[in-house]
C-alpha cells in the first residue's frame, strides 16, 4: 500500500450493543488500481480489527460483498478505490453488524 | 445427554448434515434428499456462493464426444496424476462423469452447444481428447446457479454463516457437529446420523491462492481430529496468477484463462512467458511444449526463475494482435477483455506480471468409492477428499469430480442414516468445545499478536519452504516453525469482543486447523524423497517408481501426527519400467 490516501467514512452499527448507527472516518493508504475491498481489508488488518464486512472470492463471482459506496450499489471487489468514499450496507437487507447484512 | 442444553444455545437434529455448499456439498444434499433422508446444509458464508466452485473458470470434463470413452478419460487421469491416483476412485469418476454433466445441463447450467450437441473443447494439461463442456469463463457460476435452483426446488434446508467448530464423536462414530452462528455468536449442536464434509481445499495456508476466503482446509482438520485418515497431502497444485492490482478482480487467474491450448491463433501469434531479462525461459525447461507444458512443469520453471533472481515473471500477450484477442474472446461469456480495457490496461504494450498461487489440493480425506472415510457416520467429497487426482490434477477434472463424489457421498450418507439408530451426543464434548470456542473472546488478552498476524506468518512460511520447490532442510525447518506457531495460539489477542461477525474471533478459530493442514503438507512432503507431479524436491529431483509408487497416509494417533505408506490402489494400469 502507499502512493495515495483515501478518506473512508464507514457505517458502524452493532444492533446487539449500539443504540444507533454512527459513521467512522479512516485515512487509508492505497495504490493505483486497488479496489474498495482492499481499503476495507486494510482498515480491518491495520486500523480497526472490529470492522465487519463480507468477502469471499474477490473476483466478482460470489456476489456476497455488495455494499453502497457514495450512495451507489457496488461490488467492492470490482470497484476502484477513490479518494473520498462513504461506505454503507446495501439496502433492503437486515443489518447484522457494520457492513454485513443477512442473506436468506 | 439431556444436559447438552446447558451448553448449547440451540440443538438441531437431522439425518444428514452437509458441511459446505459448493459443488460437492450441493450434490451431496441432493443425493441425501433423493434417498429420502432429512438434510441440512450449513456454510461458513452464504450458501451456494462461498467456496471454490463458484469461482471455477472454465472447463468441466466428461467422456461425451465421439471417439472418447471413460477408459480413455481414466487413462489420461491416471497418467496425468503420475500413477498416484486411487484407480478404483478414478473408475467411479469417469463412469459417472457424463451422467452428472448431462444432469447439470438439464438443471439449467446451459453448457454451450453447437447443432444441439455439447461444444467440447480442449482442457489444459494432458487430456487426449477434447472433452470439456463449458459456459465460456462462467462455467463455475453456471453450475452453481443450476445446483441452487435444484436445492430450492427440493426445498432443502440450509443455514448461512455457520462455522463448524468440531465434529462430535461417540462410540467411534461421528454423530454430528458443533457450530458457531457467526451472526449472533450462538453455539449450536447439530445432531446427525451422517455428516458429509464438503469444505473444499486449503489454498489460504499460502500467501497467494486462487481459492476463496473459505478455503482454509477446515474439513482436513475436522476429519483428522475425528480420527479419519488423510492421503496425498504433499501434492498441491500451483497456477499462474496476476499480481497487478488493476487486474486482481478478473474472474479467473490468468494461468487459467490466458493459456488456452485450443486457441490456435493466439498460440501461433507468439504468446509467451518471460522473465525480468525478457527471456522466453520456459523453453529451457521444456523445449518441445514450451508454454504449453503441464501445470506442474510450469510452476517448477517459474519458481526456479524467481528463486534465481530472474523475476518478476510476465505473461506476455504483446505479440498477439488486438483483433485476434477480440475475435477469439470478445463474445466469450465472462470474457476478461472488457474488464482489462475498462482498467486502461494495454495488453499490446504491457505484459502481465504473474506469480504462483495455490490452486488445488490433490490430497485430502481418504475415501472409498462410496464416499466413506473409515470413520462411521463421516463422509467426504470434493476437494476435501483425496485420491482421485494423484499427484497432479488435469484441468477440467475438478468440476465434474466434485459433482460425482458429492452425489455419491450424499446418497450413501442417507442410506447409512436411514438404517441406523441415533447415537447420543456426549455432554462433556459439547461443554469442552463450547468453553474452547468462547475462551477466545471471554479470556483472550487484549494486547499481543493478532490472529491475522500469525496467519500471515504461516502463509509466508508455507510459500517459502513448503511451496513449489522443496528440499529436506527447508521442510524440516518448516515443520519446526509450524510447531512453534502453535505455541502462539493461547497468546493471540482479540481487540474486539463483539459476538456477531467478529473477524478476529473467526481467524482465531481457524488458525489451529490451518496449522494442522500446514503440518500435514510439510510432513508428507518431507517424507516423500522423490519428485512427482506437483511435488518437487530439489534434493530428489527424479521420480522414483521403485521406492515411491505408494501413497502417504496421515492419521492422528495418541496426540501425534502419524505417517505411514500404502501401495497405490491399481486396478488397470501401472507405470512402464
Amino acid at each position: 500500500m502507499g502512493e495515495k490516501e483515501s478518506i473512508v467514512r464507514v457505517f458502524r452499527f452493532d444492533p446487539m450493543r449500539d443504540e444507533k448507527p454512527r459513521y467512522e472516518t479512516f485515512r487509508v493508504p492505497f495504490r493505483e488500481g486497488d479496489r474498495v475491498l482492499d481499503l476495507l481489508i486494510y482498515i480491518q488488518e491495520n486500523l480497526d480489527p472490529s470492522l465487519a464486512f463480507r468477502q469471499s472470492c474477490k473476483e466478482q463471482a460470489c456476489l456476497v460483498c455488495y455494499l453502497k459506496a457514495n450512495g451507489r450499489l457496488i461490488l467492492p471487489c470490482r470497484e476502484r478505490a477513490e479518494d473520498n468514499m462513504t461506505l454503507e450496507p446495501r439496502d433492503r437487507h437486515r443489518i447484522v453488524r457494520d457492513l454485513v447484512v443477512g442473506f436468506k | 445427554m439431556s444436559g447438552i442444553l446447558r451448553w448449547a444455545d440451540d440443538v438441531v437434529a437431522v439425518d444428514v448434515l452437509v458441511i459446505g455448499s459448493g459443488g460437492a456439498g450441493a450434490e451431496a444434499a441432493i443425493g441425501a434428499d433423493e434417498t429420502g433422508a432429512t438434510v441440512l446444509v450449513v456454510d461458513r458464508g452464504v450458501n451456494t456462493r462461498s467456496g471454490a466452485t463458484v469461482t471455477a473458470g472454465h472447463t468441466c470434463c466428461a467422456a461425451l464426444g465421439p471417439g472418447d470413452s471413460p477408459e480413455l478419460h481414466f487413462e489420461d487421469t491416471v497418467r496425468g496424476g503420475h500413477f498416484m491416483a486411487n484407480q478404483r476412485l478414478v473408475e467411479t469418476y469417469v463412469e459417472e462423469a457424463p451422467k452428472r454433466v448431462v444432469e447439470l445441463d438439464e438443471w439449467g447450467a446451459k453448457f454451450i452447444k453447437k447443432d444441439g450437441e455439447f461444444q467440447l473443447i480442449e482442457s489444459p494439461g494432458g487430456h487426449s481428447k477434447s472433452r470439456a463442456v463449458h459456459v465460456g469463463f462462467l462455467t463455475g457460476p453456471a453450475i452453481m446457479a443450476a445446483l441452487r435452483r435444484e436445492l430450492n426446488r427440493r426445498k432443502i434446508e440450509k443455514m448461512n454463516d455457520i462455522l463448524i467448530t468440531n465434529l462430535l464423536t461417540n462410540e467411534n462414530c461421528v454423530v454430528g457437529a458443533t457450530g458457531l452462528n457467526l451472526l449472533n455468536g450462538n453455539f449450536i449442536v447439530f445432531r446427525a446420523k451422517a455428516t458429509v464434509l464438503a469444505t473444499g481445499g486449503a489454498g489460504q495456508v499460502y500467501d497467494w491462492t486462487t481459492m476463496a476466503l473459505e478455503c482454509t482446509g477446515d474439513g482436513y482438520s475436522l476429519a483428522y481430529r475425528a480420527g479419519a485418515e488423510l492421503v496425498d497431502m504433499e501434492f498441491v497444485q500451483f497456477l499462474l496468477m496476476q499480481t497487478d492490482p488493476r487486474l486482481m478482480h478478473l474472474n479467473c487467474a490468468v494461468g487459467l484463462v490466458l493459456i488456452p491450448r485450443w486457441r490456435r491463433r493466439i498460440r501461433e501469434s507468439g504468446v509467451r512467458l518471460i522473465n525480468a531479462l525478457g527471456e522466453d525461459f520456459i523453453r529451457r525447461y521444456d523445449p518441445k511444449r514450451a508454454i504449453y507444458t503441464t501445470r506442474d512443469q510450469t510452476a517448477i520453471a517459474v519458481q526456479t526463475e524467481m528463486n534465481e533472481d530472474r523475476g518478476p515473471i510476465y505473461f506476455d500477450l504483446t505479440p498477439v494482435p488486438r483483433e485476434v484477442l477480440e475475435e477469439e474472446f470478445g463474445d466469450t461469456p465472462g470474457s476478461w477483455l472488457p474488464d482489462i480495457q475498462r482498467e486502461g490496461y494495454d495488453l499490446g504494450k504491457d505484459p502481465i506480471e504473474v506469480t504462483l498461487a495455490a490452486h488445488h489440493f490433490m490430497g485430502g480425506v481418504r475415501i472409498n468409492e462410496r464416499g466413506e472415510t473409515g470413520v462411521r457416520g463421516l463422509y467426504a467429497a470434493g476437494e476435501v477428499a483425496g485420491g482421485i487426482h494423484g499427484s497432479n490434477r488435469l484441468g477440467g477434472n475438478a468440476l465434474t469430480e466434485i459433482a460425482v463424489f458429492g452425489r455419491i457421498a450424499g446418497v450413501n450418507a442417507a442410506r447409512h442414516a436411514l438404517s441406523s439408530d441415533p447415537i447420543g451426543v456426549r455432554e462433556k464434548q459439547v461443554r469442552t468445545e463450547r468453553e474452547r470456542v468462547y475462551r477466545y473472546i471471554d479470556e483472550a488478552p487484549k494486547k499481543g499478536e493478532s490472529p491475522t498476524a500469525v496467519r500471515k506468518r504461516l502463509q509466508k512460511l508455507m510459500s517459502s519452504k513448503v511451496g513449489v520447490i522443496r528440499d529436506g532442510e527447508g521442510l524440516k525447518e518448516a515443520v519446526k516453525e509450524i510447531l512453534g506457531l502453535r505455541e502462539y495460539l493461547p497468546k493471540v489477542s482479540l481487540r474486539s469482543d463483539a459476538r456477531s461477525y467478529n473477524s478476529e474471533w473467526i481467524e482465531a478459530l481457524l488458525l489451529p486447523r490451518m496449522l494442522d493442514v500446514a503440518e500435514m503438507v510439510a510432513r508428507a512432503a518431507l517424507l516423500r524423497a522423490e519428485s512427482r507431479g506437483a511435488h518437487y524436491r530439489a534434493d530428489y529431483p527424479a521420480t522414483d517408481n521403485k521406492n515411491w509408487l505408494k501413497n502417504i497416509v496421515l492419521k492422528h494417533v495418541e496426540g501425534e501426527m502419524r505417517l505411514t505408506t500404502r501401495p497405490v490402489v491399481v486396478t488397470k494400469i501401472a507405470p512402464e519400467g
